[in-house]
């Protein structure tokens, strides 16, 4: 009698062969969400690029009149902000209802539950590349061109993807056992959106007592690095590296922590 | 498992302890937690004492049948065997894919077509698209919903939900079957259908365990009984002794089935 593998993150191998073995439901669930979002509507999933391209148009226009911003170029930066910024938040607050919306399905069939996160991953994660051609496409009719360093752009996303797939993963859970998580997690991206450069100048913080938190403040940090060799044509700092890196590293061992200890119990929360 | 000879056991059950924690019935917000670090939600609930020291085994080809009142740990001890709920003691092992059928049209997408929902289902039971699509069309016919396949599914009645429910799980039921009083789906035609082909579908399977209140369904498919009492194997053997002695039992204690 060979004992049974327990289908826990702990048998890493075993678990992740498991996750593989479903990848076909996860990518048709996915593809059932991106659809539902935008079902019925006339311009379908456009409004990806639509949402955070209009917004970024209108607060340019205040900002214009207010505070004698160059439109143009204003625009490019708020849009690339808020692309990038609503990939972080839909990936947390998506990750936060991931098992929940997925009772269903746990209570049929024992499948990794880390499925039913790359599920909201995937959609979060397709909103922003779309969204990201939307802001290429506008970088490049305003006139502007790219230089080498946009080569790094790819390699940035792929690096982003890798850290930001882990709060997806822990809030999935997190928010399962507490459903205050949904409401606590709002208030801080909230509070986050004001603190980061997403659409005030950089040069605001720089040149207060705030600088040092714009230092460590990961989301700056993932916002340099795709501005920088996208728009300014630089090179991300060292620290423009590390400090996601840090980020993500962090998020990898608290979701494997609560996976490990917390995936079982869940069912009993559902 | 074309290596398992007749004979062997595909399921073992030993000493079997589940405590389901009440966890809704004991409400805890973030605030509670932070204020009482150390004791979290799940060790604080009360619990149910659903299996209280449960042993078994299901050899390959054997029809299991699981009897007793609402509430003995029937349901809970089916849905222990496929890994949903964790023990708390004792040891399941399970030879073999495990395929489930608990709640029958729970899960569907709603805004998706039937066909659509075929492959979701066929996906979760482990299937891949290939396979599913070699038996897509023999799940639509025999669910009776060719007009209809290609319609969302909220636009479906409820009988025809669980009419393509019961079709794509009976045309996927492989390996080790664990089954929760699926036969009262649809109206008498379909039943009388479903009924021949989950009999079919049985036969293919490597071993089963049915749930069930319907009495006479389990005298005639399982090959054998257990009556769980209040999360204890009561009595167990032939599906004819042990259904006598449940119904002995009803009469004296005169609580309803």
């Amino acid at each position: 009698m060979s004992p049974i593998k327990k289908m826990n993150i702990e048998n890493f191998g075993y678990y992740l062969s498991a996750v593989f073995k479903y990848r076909n439901l996860c990518l048709s669930l996915a593809r059932v969400d991106l659809r539902n979002r935008f079902r019925r509507t006339y311009l379908g999933i456009l409004w990806v690029v639509l949402q955070p391209f209009s917004f970024s148009i209108i607060l340019s226009i205040i900002f214009h009149y207010v505070f004698e911003k160059n439109f143009v170029e204003f625009s490019i930066y708020v849009f690339s902000g808020i692309v990038i910024w609503n990939w972080f938040s839909d990936t947390i607050s998506l990750g936060s209802i991931s098992i929940v919306q997925s009772q269903a399905l746990i209570r049929q069939k024992k499948i990794p539950m880390l499925i039913y996160t790359i599920r909201f991953y995937l959609v979060s994660t397709t909103s922003f590349l779309i969204s990201f051609m939307g802001l290429l496409v506008w970088f490049l009719v305003t006139g502007h061109s790219l230089s080498w360093t946009a080569l790094l752009v790819p390699l940035n996303i792929l690096i982003l993807m890798i850290v930001f797939f882990p709060f997806c993963a822990f809030s999935g859970i997190v928010g399962a056992l507490y459903r205050d998580y949904q409401q606590f997690t709002q208030i801080l991206l909230q509070t986050l959106w004001f603190v980061s450069p997403v659409f005030i100048d950089k040069t605001v913080f720089l040149n207060t007592e705030v600088r040092y938190w714009d230092y460590i403040n990961p989301i700056s940090n993932i916002l340099d690095l795709i501005r920088k060799p996208l728009l300014e044509g630089s090179l991300p700092s060292l620290e423009n590296y590390l400090i996601p890196a840090g980020f993500g590293l962090v998020g990898m061992c608290v979701a494997y922590l609560i996976f490990r200890n917390k995936e079982d119990q869940i069912i009993y929360y559902l | 498992m074309d290596n398992l000879s007749d004979g062997r056991d595909l399921i073992i059950v030993k000493d079997v302890v589940l405590r389901y924690p009440m966890i809704n019935m004991a409400p805890q917000s973030l605030k509670e937690t932070i204020l009482a670090p150390g004791k979290s939600k799940y060790h604080n609930a009360k619990y149910y004492e659903s299996l209280r020291g449960v042993s078994f085994t299901v050899k390959k080809g054997e029809r299991l049948g699981i009897i007793g009142r609402n509430g003995a740990g029937k349901s809970s001890l089916l849905k222990a065997l496929a890994g949903i709920y964790p023990i708390q003691g004792g040891e399941i092992v399970v030879h073999g894919e495990v395929n489930s059928l608990f709640d029958l049209n729970v899960g569907f997408e709603v805004e998706e077509s039937g066909r659509s929902n075929i492959y979701h289902r066929g996906y979760l039971l482990g299937y891949d698209r290939k396979d599913i699509q070699k038996l897509e069309s023999e799940i639509i016919s025999f669910a009776g919903l060719e007009e209809f396949i290609d319609m969302p599914l909220k636009t479906y009645s409820a009988g025809m939900q669980v009419r393509l429910a019961f079709s794509i799980l009976t045309a996927m039921g492989e390996g080790v079957l664990l089954l929760d009083e699926i036969l009262t789906a649809g109206d008498a035609e379909f039943t009388t259908k479903a009924r021949k082909r989950m009999e079919e579908m049985i036969a293919e399977a490597s071993c089963m365990v049915y749930v069930s209140h319907d009495l006479e369904v389990v005298k005639r498919i399982c090959t054998r009984v257990i009556w769980i009492d209040s999360g204890l194997i009561r009595c167990e053997g032939d599906a004819e002794s042990v259904i006598h002695e449940f119904l002995m039992d009803i009469e004296r204690g005169g609580r309803p089935v």
